[in-house]
């Protein structure tokens, strides 16, 4: 575009040196950037920092995580080449044998002690009191008893004065005024003594009837359950005893008649005590033979480790002797690493004496199924005491499956090879769906996910039943039902909720909460209520109802949102046929937003699954597959978590080992799950925004 | 008192017994049904937006809202099933609204059974987001009904009452979503003649529309003053001449006439009349 | 209204059952709603009674200064319990434990207890949280709010933005222990390695960043530390900085970028002068209430920037000087009070004695994340009265 000079126009007067119009820019470019991309790349770049975290999260996890199923698997290999899974075979035959005869001894004691049960418990409960007790004012005995043994002394060194006085009185002469003035001065120390043993004593009555007084059934460990009037006379019987130094004579009588009973009923069940008796020599050859292999696998996996090893340390030795300066000191490296010897195990060798046990195992096992069925015969058909019975009939029950169950695991003794293939799929398999989370043994280490995933999803499941009703009522609440003034005060407070730090409400769930739900569960009248009353303070259920609460500022946030989110014409529409708030709000609006309430409650869960610190304090951390036989009883059950196990072990493992692998490959599953839920949540929102 | 029984029975008569009901009670209705006396309106209790209204509307006839925007029209409609209600601050600040001689904002008249007599209409056609056939079931299933053949029943009357049955009979557990707009707004229509009310009240409820769907919904409108008495607002005026037996003109707040349709077209008697039918603003 | 019409009044309410049912939901709706209310309310009040008068003696009558200032000045110490000569119990720190012994030679010391953290203060935790949520706050704001305004500014529709979107939304559902391990992999182990001077990795490092006055910038070193920590806990807060940055972005009306760029203004001058400061108040606010939730995690700094205890505070004893101080500062570990708690809670057996101290240590913090949480509110009322459009 040319400017003619003659029609002087605006743009041609700005640009009159050069004539001509220019739209292009002249900015300066550097490395062919103009300075308005290079912004442009610098907030680009940025912006990708979100997808590289996720990326490195992804890599590192996987690097971490996936180099965990090669190493995992040659463990297990070297498991069964060693001979340690032959071994564990043997040791399955002796664990059941001996729950079998756990089962049995509790039936047997039970039946012993059931003519004394009532006596048993004041006894018990007379032992627990006074341990309790003892405790609490034990200082104040240890100082009664000092002032006194103060007061001794004091008297025998005025004993011994006065006779010294006595005895100058005696021979006439006169005593010196400096032994009087001793004399007196230790007589008022005497007093003086006697009235702080007094004090001391005054002190140690008062702080016993204190505690007596304060004491209750709930403050005393492992009271068993008697009745008040047994339980008050024993808390007496207890004050008494700690007063005076004696044993209450009721006790002692209750005593008396405990073991009076007790060797009644002893000598009527002689013969189911020598039947317990033979089945416990039954196992012995069995034991030994375990005992006397089981130092040989342990040998032959220690050779496999050092030979599994060997390159490395050499390696790392040269490296050592080349790094070094100080050519003595280079020698003496490269000496110890010529010494490491790459000794290959011959397992063929070293597996002879499994393979050559198996005839001996054979005899044992036939024995042990004789004695076994012969046992069986012997044993009682049914104990006179119900619960007794009830154990009885369970040993019975594990006792003749145990004949079976000896036959085939003969029967897998003998086909063990140590070479048989071990397929990588099983040791993958080992992990996901393994039962046994176990590290640090001198056996052998088990990487199972089972119970950590067990756990999670338990402790997840509570929280989500008990905050998704709580959290999803209280939105509809406050969006639907509540006035102006009351949704403006509670909307701060439930989001405020999502604020306190988890290692907060961990740290109320240890004090409060535990504490709380324990005494509330050994409240009598709720002795019906499944898992009550608790035996630990720590549980699934206290994570739970603690993830609940920690769950439900997320979830009613989101719900809220989405049910805010429903057009007021729906709702207009519901009213103007003759609805009433309530039916509009469940008949419609609820409906309507309910692929968005339920994308909040999966996102909850997310939160729930993925919460470290709260199962870490309060679930409990026992690493074992619940109990399911007990029903709901089972969330009353300690548990631990795979957030919780990677924080409380991660830092106590080496770098790069195989459980330091293994804690990564179950940040990966935590990962997947997070993304899984992440996933289905989006797919359910944007199902509910095509509305 | 016919009334008074037919409520009592409610508990386990059908809404069409009811409205039965309501039919007897009819004879001896007066031919006005909506009573508007000297009424004024206000959202926030200050400023009125609506002054001085005085307006009878009759039985069984089409009465079309006509006015600018912003002239109060819908808030007049919305007064009658009291919808505004909903509106925190917004009330009726003076006179009265009656409908079958029964004053709405007396404390003795619950809103909801006034609704269910009141039915309406939106502007933007508002089916829930269900299918069809629970579209029209849900205003008996609110109004307690249970049994199946029951609602089977009304929901084919009220679709062929809203001349939709046809069109729908095939796809009645689809989603009313997936209607066009024409159909939504008939499906609307169809859901509030469901629980059969004495009124129905229509806020502009062509303006989404394109001209075949209008053409229709008027066909509509001229069938259903057979038995409902119908309030419309528009902005049309062709619509008002082609539907409506009565037409009442506001202006800035304020009813400035209301009579037949035909006269208040053809000779107004108001010049602001004038000037908005010959399209002088507005 | 005269009597015979309110006789023939057709909308009388129906006394049902219904209205019944009605009224019973909506009162266990209010229920579940004030229960939730109470729970909250619960927990506020059991960490204020208890902690409360540990911070402030004066003002619950338990005597002494109005705040307790030894809380803020002292670090954690063992606290021993002993019996004196007349059976009262004693408890004091470790350090006056010692001084006591060495005054009294002859003192009866009986039934002694030791518990660990249980006496002095938390001087070393709080700072520790300072530094960590400082580092987080300055890296997550500036990645944040530069993500967010290539989001909202400048990204057209295409596959690497929706990447980016599905980033940001699936980083907000990890897990934080996963973002504790991707902390340690990569700020402890990773980083540092990849650093290395002198280099023995030929062919795979980053060159030090040089820096004026011939300083570098080098990761070598990171270990456990400061920057490590605030790095995880800033990555893990991105997600919703950027979300909280875009919203307030985009709620600047459009009309202000048009009459900008129509005046001349280059795209970058259009969004420094025209957009980001109209967009501030609301992405500080909401930034400043994510923070909160960072500020409280304790699993991502557990293996990356906390340690139990430190006997210096991190500013003691460093290398070098200037520059190479500040590094050396921000290369050190720190005490944090989540890791503190957590420490506290599960491994001192919690008794009369220990638990002022434990509770102090969990108010102070609820009084921090309170702070931060009460400064977006009052960043949002300065707003809203600031900006008006």
């Amino acid at each position: 575009m040319k400017a003619s000079t003659d029609t002087p126009s605006t743009f041609a007067e700005i640009d009159s040196s050069k004539e001509t119009m220019q739209f292009t820019s002249g900015r300066r470019t550097f490395l062919g950037l103009s300075l308005q991309d290079a912004i442009r790349y610098f907030f680009g770049g940025n912006a990708t920092v979100a997808i590289i975290i996720l990326v490195l999260i992804c890599g590192f996890l996987l690097h971490e995580g996936f180099g965990f199923f090669p190493e995992h698997h040659r463990e297990l290999k070297r498991y069964r080449m060693a001979g340690l899974e032959y071994v564990a075979l043997i040791d399955d035959e002796v664990r059941l044998h001996s729950q079998a005869m756990g089962q049995l001894r509790q039936a047997f004691y039970q039946e012993i002690n059931a003519d004394s049960v009532e006596q048993q418990a004041v006894v018990a409960a007379y032992g627990a009191v006074k341990r309790h007790v003892a405790s609490e004012v034990e200082s104040l005995s240890e100082r009664v008893d000092s002032f006194a043994s103060q007061g001794e002394d004091l008297e025998f060194q005025i004993d011994l004065k006065r006779s010294a006085v006595d005895a100058k009185k005696a021979v006439d002469e006169p005593v010196p005024p400096v032994m009087e003035k001793d004399l007196e001065a230790g007589e008022n120390a005497l007093a003086g003594v006697d009235e702080r043993i007094t004090k001391a004593k005054n002190l140690y009555i008062n702080g016993v009837r204190e505690t007596i007084d304060r004491i209750e059934m709930s403050d005393v460990e492992d009271v068993p359950h008697i009745s008040d009037s047994a339980w008050d006379s024993v808390v007496r019987g207890v004050g008494d005893a700690l007063i005076d130094g004696e044993k209450p004579v009721f006790i002692a009588a209750l005593e008396d008649v405990i073991e009076e009973r007790r060797e009644a009923a002893r000598l009527v069940h002689a013969d189911f005590e020598k039947t317990i008796n033979d089945l416990n020599a039954a196992i012995r050859p069995g034991k030994k033979l375990w005992s006397e292999l089981r130092k040989d696998a342990t040998e032959i996996k220690a050779e496999a480790v050092a030979e599994a090893t060997a390159p490395e340390r050499k390696a790392a030795l040269i490296g050592f002797a080349e790094a070094s300066d100080d050519s003595a000191e280079k020698a003496k490296r490269m000496a110890e690493a010529e010494a490491v010897v790459i000794a290959k195990v011959d397992y063929a060798e070293r597996t002879k004496p499994f393979y050559a046990s198996v005839a001996a195992h054979a005899e044992i096992s036939k024995q042990l199924q004789r004695d076994v069925a012969a046992a069986l015969r012997a044993l009682p058909e049914k104990a006179t005491e119900k619960q007794a019975d009830k154990g009885l009939q369970t040993a019975r029950q594990h006792l003749v499956d145990y004949v079976p169950f000896l036959e085939k695991q003969h029967q897998r003794i003998a086909d063990w090879r140590h070479d048989k293939r071990y397929s990588l799929g099983r040791s993958m398999m080992a992990f996901i769906v393994g039962t046994e989370w176990i590290t640090n043994s001198s056996w052998q280490d088990f990487y199972g996910l089972l119970p950590l995933f067990i756990g999670s999803l338990l402790i997840a499941v509570v929280a989500i039943v008990v905050s998704m009703p709580l959290a999803v009522g209280a939105a509809i609440y406050v969006n639907q039902l509540a006035r102006r003034s009351e949704q403006n005060a509670i909307k701060p407070i439930i989001e405020f909720i999502g604020a306190i730090p988890s290692v907060v409400l961990g740290f109320f769930g240890i004090l409060v909460l535990g504490t709380t739900l324990r005494a509330v569960s050994q409240v009598e009248w709720l002795s019906w209520v499944p898992g009550f009353p608790m035996a630990e303070r720590l549980n699934i259920l206290t994570a739970g109802l603690l993830l609940a609460f920690m769950a439900i500022p997320t979830i009613f946030t989101l719900a809220e949102d989405a049910i805010n989110n429903v057009p007021a014409a729906f709702s207009e529409g519901s009213l103007a046929l003759g609805a009433s708030k309530l039916q509009t709000v469940l008949g419609v609006v609820v409906p309507t937003a309910l692929s968005g309430i339920v994308a909040a409650i999966l996102l909850g869960f997310g939160r729930i699954i993925g919460e470290t610190m709260v199962v870490l304090l309060v679930a409990g951390n026992k690493i074992a597959i619940p109990d399911f036989t007990k029903g709901l009883g089972v969330l009353t059950q300690p548990a631990h978590t795979m957030t919780g196990i990677i924080a409380q072990e991660l830092g106590e493992v080496d770098a790069g080992s195989l459980h330091w692998r293994a804690l990564f490959m179950v940040g990966l599953v935590l990962f997947l799950i997070s993304l899984l839920i992440n996933f289905l949540a989006q797919r359910l929102i944007k199902r509910f925004q095509a509305i | 008192m016919t009334m008074t029984k037919a409520k009592h029975s409610m508990e386990n008569a059908t809404p069409a017994t009811t409205s039965s009901a309501v039919a007897t009670a009819e004879t001896s209705t007066p031919r006005t049904i909506i009573q508007i006396d000297d009424v004024n309106f206000s959202y926030d209790g200050k400023v009125d937006v609506l002054r001085d209204i005085s307006l009878d509307i009759f039985n069984r006839q089409v009465t079309a809202f006509i006015g600018p925007s912003g002239c109060g029209k819908s808030t007049l409609l919305r007064c009658f099933n009291r919808m505004n209600d909903l509106i925190p601050g917004a009330g009726v600040s003076k006179g009265r609204i009656s409908i079958l001689d029964t004053d709405i904002h007396s404390p003795k008249v619950d809103v909801i059974e006034l609704r269910k007599h009141v039915g309406m209409v939106f502007q933007k056609s508002n089916p829930f987001p269900k299918s069809i056939y629970e579209n029209l079931a849900y205003g008996l299933r609110i109004a307690g009904e249970r049994n199946r053949e029951v609602i089977d029943q009304v929901v084919e009357e009220s679709l062929r009452g809203a001349a939709l049955w046809e069109e729908v009979k095939d796809r009645l557990n689809k989603s009313a979503l997936g209607l066009s707009g024409g159909q939504q707004q008939r499906l609307c229509i169809a859901r509030a003649i469901a629980v059969k009310p004495r009124i129905l009240l229509m806020d502009e409820p062509c303006s989404a529309l394109d001209p075949i769907a209008t053409a229709k919904v008027e066909e509509l409108i001229n069938q259903l003053k057979e038995e409902y008495t119908i309030v419309i607002v528009t902005h049309n005026m062709q619509q008002a001449t082609r539907v409506s037996d009565r037409t009442a003109f506001f202006y800035l707040g304020e009813l400035i006439e209301v009579d037949e349709t035909t006269k208040l077209f053809s000779n107004p008697s108001r010049t602001e009349t004038e000037d908005y039918i010959s399209g002088r603003f507005g | 209204m005269n009597q015979e019409s309110s006789d023939n009044n057709p909308f009388v309410a129906s006394t049902s059952r219904r209205s019944k049912i009605d009224a019973t939901v909506q009162v266990g709706f209010c229920a579940i709603t004030y229960f939730i209310v109470l729970c909250a309310v619960v927990v506020f009040a059991d960490i204020t009674i208890k902690g409360a008068p540990v911070v402030f003696p004066k003002i619950f009558g338990h005597g002494g200064p109005v705040v307790n200032t030894d809380l803020f000045t002292k670090d954690p110490e063992t606290l021993v319990v002993f019996e004196d000569a007349d059976a009262d119990k004693i408890a004091m720190g470790f350090g006056e434990f010692t001084e006591y012994k060495a005054e009294n030679p002859s003192a009866v010391v009986n039934n002694e207890h030791t518990y660990a953290f249980s006496a002095g203060g938390v001087r070393g935790p709080i700072l520790g949280t300072i530094f960590l949520i400082t580092i987080c706050i300055v890296v997550a704001l500036f990645i944040g709010i530069a993500t967010a305004v290539y989001l909202s500014e400048y990204s057209s529709k295409g596959r690497a933005v929706d990447g980016i979107r599905l980033a940001i939304l699936n980083l907000a559902g990890v897990p934080s222990i996963v973002f504790g391990l991707f902390g340690l992999m990569f700020f402890c182990f990773f980083v540092p390695v990849i650093t290395q001077t002198p280099i023995d990795r030929p062919g795979f490092e980053v060159p030090p960043i040089p820096l004026p006055f011939g300083y570098f910038i080098s990761f070598q070193g990171w270990g456990t530390c400061m920057l490590a920590g605030g790095f995880t806990l800033a990555a893990m807060i991105l997600p919703v900085i950027i979300t909280a940055s875009e919203e307030s972005l985009k709620a600047v009306p459009m009309g202000f970028r048009e009459a900008s760029l129509a005046l001349g203004a280059t795209k970058w001058q259009t969004i420094h002068k025209s957009v980001l400061p109209y967009a501030y108040p609301g992405i500080l606010t909401a930034s400043v209430l994510g923070i909160t939730r960072v500020a409280g995690e304790t699993a991502p700094i557990m293996f990356t920037a906390a340690v139990a205890l430190r006997d210096e505070l991190p500013w003691q004893g460093l290398d070098g000087s200037g520059l190479g101080a500040v590094f050396d500062f921000l290369g050190q570990s720190v005490q944090a009070l989540p890791y503190h708690i957590y420490t506290v809670a599960s491994k001192i057996p919690q008794t009369e004695y220990t638990e002022p101290m434990q509770y102090a240590a969990v108010f102070i913090f609820m009084l921090l994340v309170m702070a931060l949480a009460g400064l977006s509110v009052w960043l949002r009322v300065r707003a809203r009265a600031k900006l008006k459009w």
